[in-house]
């Protein structure tokens, strides 16, 4: 075979694979490479609070959330009291709104000492991976005890700020740890039936602890314990609560067991005398709606 | 001969002419009963190539803005736009456009449609208008849910419309990228 028709058979290949590229090509280049354009994060907690603590959830802009807490008496009253139904139940509504997606500012009201309170949230950086990223926020708030009594508007008022440190975990474990400091203008005395006075603290520290557990895309397990590090008021408990949430058309159900009645922050810290493990717990459930 | 192949090879890839767009804009709209509401995204991604007629675009679901970050949410999860991220076209003009034409120039186009892990022939109509700033395009066509194996979501108790309409526009120049 000679040189001509060695080369000869090369380049009728060569134009076979060229027709080919040539007809191929277009359709090659005619689909374009998939991007995602936007990361959405994980969502730490479904909403903005775990059970009583703040969570890093942040409302986006323009978005208003409607919340109902709500604190029954002790499981232990039996079916007599339907199991803590009948007793006296402390209740708060608020809204929330988001300024920005890292903003929101809310007012709510409880029933126990006719609190009202305002308050605010900014998350302040997200870091770590998307699959597991690291949410900081700062959340305050400022009750005002509305009871109709003779005290003065500044020791009617109360303080709560704390640093919220929210992680991921695994795809289905999240924890936050958030360190807190809670102050009260007036720290009471209580005369305590059967004698003696408790003396409540004004100022008080605690490391909030919180998990989430996803048991499906709707369905995750609670659990929240707020230790009180420190000085802290006569006869008081660390408040621990456990339950579950449910996201359903645009609502966020929470329902749970909960050794405290208290809701607002501070309160929680300074007057929960319950503790869970000695079996004094209440039923309570949150209801959440974004408008 | 070879000069005549890698002539023929350069003229239809590099003079193809190709218009293109990163930041179209889709809007979906939804109906329960007694509301309506819609969801945007800006991040529309696409090219008409009138060398051979494809069309292809495509769009990050969890692009979609609604306006209520929860129902945002509720939208993503009922998508699964983290196991199927985009919506995506990809099919051809069914005439030739006149390049030349300043004026409202009707199309349709045939493809395939891909949604939450299903692919389905549809036909589009639309409209073409070259303008300065580029080719305006317009389009609109429904599609059912159902037919992309999405369960309509619940607003409380109230089930969301299967039909969902969808619009798209964008401006597709010659130097997007």
């Amino acid at each position: 075979m000679n040189l001509d028709t060695k080369f000869g058979r090369l380049s009728s290949k060569m134009m076979v694979f060229l027709s080919l590229l040539t007809l191929v090509t277009p359709l090659v280049f005619g689909q374009m490479k998939r991007e995602r354009s936007v990361e959405i994060a994980p969502e730490l907690f479904l909403a903005a609070s775990v059970i009583t603590l703040p969570s890093t959830t942040q409302l986006p802009a323009s978005n208003m959330n409607f919340t109902i807490q709500h604190a029954f008496g002790p499981v232990s009253d039996g079916l007599e009291g339907l199991f803590g139904l009948d007793a006296s139940s402390n209740i708060r509504f608020g809204f929330d709104y988001g300024l920005t997606d890292n903003l929101s500012i809310g007012i709510g009201r409880s029933r126990f000492d006719k609190v009202y309170d305002l308050r605010a949230k900014m998350k302040l950086m997200t870091v770590g991976t998307e699959a597991s990223p690291t949410v900081i926020s700062v959340f305050g708030n400022i009750g005002v005890d509305s009871q109709d009594n003779d005290l003065e508007f500044a020791d009617r008022a109360s303080s709560h700020l704390s640093v919220l440190v929210g992680h991921a975990l695994t795809e289905k474990i999240t924890l936050q740890v958030s360190p807190a400091w809670s102050h009260f203008n007036l720290a009471k005395s209580n005369i305590v039936f059967g004698g003696g006075v408790e003396r409540e603290a004004s100022d008080i520290l605690t490391l909030g602890f919180a998990t989430r557990y996803i048991i499906t895309g709707q369905v995750s397990v609670l659990a929240e314990f707020i230790p009180v590090i420190g000085t802290r008021s006569d006869g008081s408990e660390n408040a621990f609560s456990l339950g579950v949430d449910l996201e359903a058309g645009g609502h966020v159900f929470q329902m749970f067991l909960t050794s405290t009645q208290w809701i607002v922050p501070q309160y929680v810290a300074s007057k929960s005398r319950d503790n869970f493990f000695d079996g004094d717990f209440g039923f309570g459930f949150n209801i959440h709606r974004v408008f | 001969m070879l000069f005549a192949w890698v002539a023929l090879f350069w003229s239809v890839t590099a003079e193809a002419q190709v218009v293109s767009t990163t930041g179209g804009e889709v809007v979906f709209t939804s109906h329960v009963p007694l509301h309506t509401f819609s969801g945007v995204s800006n991040t529309l991604k696409g090219n008409i190539n009138f060398t051979d007629s494809s069309v292809d675009f495509y769009v990050d679901l969890a692009s979609l803005e609604t306006g209520i970050g929860k129902r945002d949410k509720d939208m993503r999860t009922t998508l699964q736009t983290s196991k199927y991220p985009f919506a995506e076209f990809f099919g051809k003009l069914s005439q030739p456009v006149d390049l030349n034409s300043s004026s409202r120039q009707q199309v349709q186009v045939k493809g395939k449609f891909s949604l939450h892990g299903i692919t389905k022939d549809i036909v589009v109509q639309g409209s073409l208008i070259k303008e300065k700033s580029g080719w305006k395009l317009e389009a609109a066509w429904s599609l059912n849910l159902s037919d992309y194996n999405i369960k309509p979501p619940k607003l409380l108790i109230v089930k969301v419309d299967e039909k969902q309409e969808i619009t798209i526009r964008a401006v597709l120049t010659s130097d997007s990228k």
